[in-house]
């Protein structure tokens, strides 16, 4: 972990660490909370060698209660702390709940807008481990209902390392979603210390008889599903929100001001997913330039099953591409 | 009690009519046996008639395509309220005052495809928002779009085709000196009889294995016999046509070659007992083939007859359903619009249909000897699955032998 050893290449794993470190060497206030993330490094390996350069003070392993450790971050952050809490599963976060939706969320609101609840929760969402029901969902629709949290989920190595920084020095709630079936990705490294703002979508790929809306493994998927579309002739543009609360409306409007049409796609269940929320705000907003109706994929609506089963319970690259050349009229 | 007005079936075949227009007023008080409503089959347009005396109400909206036994419309006794259905649209009751005289509008259960002008229903026409702000903005008649791209929404890219199109004729484009100004084209709806026929005749082409064969044969004692009968006919009171003899001689080539007077059912080969041939007949909305059964029966003065009779109704648009059904052969007279060579296409599911060619005096070699003759070609297309070009082959031969020798005929 040498300082300032900024390689061409960067792996998600090393962003999401990286990220943690260099802002813990940049504010004391920021400690981490988690299960696993002391001498263990994290069960998927994201605080490794933080211990050793920060001390068990500022890298607290903590036991199995997502409840209470929500609640001290929530306590922390109230007092002038900068907590990052580690949910190594998503589907845990439904034991964050009230901390989160009814404390965090609210504290800047209820104070008149004199006290922050700056905390992070980072999690560990979405499949493609084959590890069953209760660790492998995308809840992110649980989180962006509320107002007072922020909700980003990166899918580049480099948009995690700035995202997560940047959510670290937010004055209010995050939670940052890290997808678990992109831990492997490398990519382009950032410039060091480079912070990216919350609440602006990447456009991954230019092109104008399209716009594929894809978050998390979605946004490979996409990536894939338009270069096979390139080679028949229909050029997709794929945006990466990237944030997800706040959404960065206005680029996705005018993409598909510009293509006419989109698809939009995530991991988690396609009902009441956050696809419908961008679907609805393209439907409001671009209404008079679309030229085939929205169309939405998410998975199947049906709790995650063990093993192989899970295959094929998400949408896949083959499915983003029919549900473009459809919207595309191709 | 109502009486419901329903679609009737017409002939075995028939599944479905098209409504084509109501000869009344929703509302409107109707007397039995009175026209109310036209529709049209793929085989006949006709009237139908109110089942019962009273005020009716519509349900179904012109220019649907309704199933035999759909209700169209209940038919009230005086006073009466109309009912709820559970299988069919009910309609809503009449607010109490309202004058029931007046043109109501068609209650929105029923299909929302009407084109009523100015009733207000919602358009059946399918087009993306886009195309739809365009076609706005800059003029475009997206009815007249969608006629010409059926089947599928109308996209931005329609809209802008159509703008294009004009411009896009590059002759006329390059032409700076006086710029012409193109024609307009006319369009029309492809009318319910053209887009059946269309249907049927690609469907055929599709399914089958069509070869038309071709045959020249001499006729010169035909046309003779013909003027000969003719006259003799006549003072009888009754005719001989050309057609009369070419229905005779099909009967009789058919009798040696069976199998052209056959359909494909299924995996079954259904060679006919009856020859029941089809006359193509042109009108002015398109085509029609009357078709009269039982020609093996039928003496030349009965073919005449009953030809006549098919021909004329045909014409005024009065042949019943029965008289379009059961083809087993058919004859088109190509030669009617000066024609030699044709590839007729089948039709109804059977195996041959052959068209007559016009008249042609030409030099015919008889007895060694050069002479002025007449000859005419017959085109019979046949079904290549079902019988191979030697069935054609032995159907012109025997159909050659009639013609060259016509007294067989009689």
């Amino acid at each position: 972990m040498s300082e300032g050893a900024v390689t061409e290449s960067l792996n998600m794993r090393w962003a999401i660490t990286q990220a943690q470190q260099e802002e813990m060497e940049r504010d004391e206030r920021v400690v981490l909370i988690g299960q696993d993330i002391g001498p263990a490094g994290g069960v998927f390996g994201l605080t490794r060698g933080l211990i050793d350069q920060f001390g068990p003070e500022r890298v607290r392993d903590a036991p199995i209660s997502e409840e209470a450790l929500a609640n001290l971050a929530v306590g922390m952050a109230i007092n002038g702390m900068r907590p990052v809490l580690e949910i190594m599963f998503m589907d845990f976060i439904a034991l964050t709940m009230d901390a989160l939706a009814n404390q965090a969320a609210k504290t800047r609101y209820l104070s008149g807008g004199r006290v922050g609840a700056p905390l992070v929760v980072r999690t560990l969402g979405g499949a493609g481990f084959r590890i069953g029901a209760h660790h492998g969902q995308s809840l992110e629709a649980w989180l962006t209902h509320v107002p007072g949290l922020k909700v980003i989920q990166a899918s580049t190595p480099a948009d995690a390392k700035g995202l997560l920084k940047a959510a670290i020095r937010d004055p209010d709630p995050v939670v940052f979603i890290e997808t678990k079936a992109l831990l492997g990705e490398k990519g382009p490294a950032p410039a060091p210390d480079e912070v990216l703002p919350i609440g602006k979508a990447a456009v991954r790929r230019g092109g104008g008889d399209v716009t594929i809306v894809a978050t998390g493994r979605m946004v490979p998927a996409a990536l894939e599903a338009a270069e096979g579309l390139a080679g028949e002739g229909v050029e997709a543009e794929v945006i990466d929100p990237r944030t997800l609360l706040p959404l960065d409306v206005p680029t996705i409007v005018e993409s598909v001001a510009k293509t006419g049409g989109a698809v939009v796609a995530h991991e988690a269940p396609r009902s009441s997913g956050f696809g419908a929320e961008i679907a609805a705000t393209i439907a409001e907003e671009c209404l008079y330039e679309l030229d085939a109706p929205v169309r939405r994929l998410g998975s199947a609506f049906a709790p995650i099953p063990p093993g192989p089963a899970e295959d094929y319970l998400f949408p896949t690259s083959a499915d983003i591409a029919a549900a473009a050349r459809e919207v595309a009229g191709a | 009690m109502a009486t419901d007005v329903v679609i009737a079936k017409m002939g075995p075949e028939m599944e479905s009519a098209l409504l084509t227009d109501w000869l009344v007023a929703d509302g409107d008080v109707v007397v039995e046996g009175a026209p109310i409503a036209t529709i049209e089959t793929d085989k006949i347009t006709t009237d139908l008639e109110a089942p019962a005396s009273g005020r009716i109400r519509i349900f179904a909206a012109v220019e649907t395509e309704c199933a035999v036994g759909e209700r169209l419309a209940s038919i009230l006794a005086e006073g009466e309220e109309p009912a709820g259905d559970a299988d069919g649209p009910a309609p809503a009751a009449p607010t109490e005052g309202e004058d029931p005289g007046g043109p109501a509008p068609v209650p929105s259960a029923a299909p929302l495809a009407t084109s009523s002008p100015g009733d207000g229903a919602r358009s059946s026409l399918r087009a993306s928002p886009v195309a739809r702000r365009l076609a706005a903005d800059r003029g475009v008649d997206l009815e007249v779009l969608a006629a010409a791209n059926p089947g599928r929404p109308l996209r931005k890219r329609d809209v802008l085709a159509a703008l294009a199109a004009p411009a896009s004729a590059p002759a006329l484009a390059a032409a700076p000196s006086s710029p012409r100004v193109a024609p307009p084209a006319e369009r029309e709806p492809f009318s319910p009889m053209r887009r059946r026929i269309s249907q049927r005749l690609v469907a055929s082409l599709q399914e089958t294995a069509q070869i038309t064969d071709f045959r020249e044969h001499d006729v010169t004692d035909l046309v003779a016999l013909r003027r000969e009968g003719s006259r003799w006919a006549k003072r009888l009171g009754t005719g001989l046509s050309f057609t009369d003899l070419f229905v005779r001689a099909t009967v009789l080539a058919l009798a040696e070659v069976p199998d052209l007077n056959a359909s494909l059912e299924g995996d079954e080969l259904v060679r006919h007992g009856e020859v029941n041939v089809g006359i193509a007949v042109a009108i002015p909305a398109g085509l029609i083939v009357p078709v009269l059964h039982g020609a093996q029966d039928l003496s030349l003065g009965e073919i005449h007859t009953g030809v006549a009779a098919l021909v004329e109704r045909a014409r005024t648009g009065s042949l019943s359903l029965e008289e379009l059904a059961g083809g087993t052969f058919t004859l088109t007279n190509i030669g009617s619009y000066g024609s030699q060579m044709a590839t007729p296409i089948l039709i109804g599911g059977q195996v041959g249909i052959l068209g007559t060619g016009a008249f042609l005096e030409r030099p015919v070699v008889r007895n060694g000897e050069i002479t002025v003759g007449t000859t005419m070609y017959t085109s019979l297309t046949i079904d290549h699955r079902v019988v191979d070009g030697k069935a054609a082959g032995d159907f012109q031969t025997a159909i050659g032998a009639l013609l060259a020798e016509p007294e067989r005929l009689l």
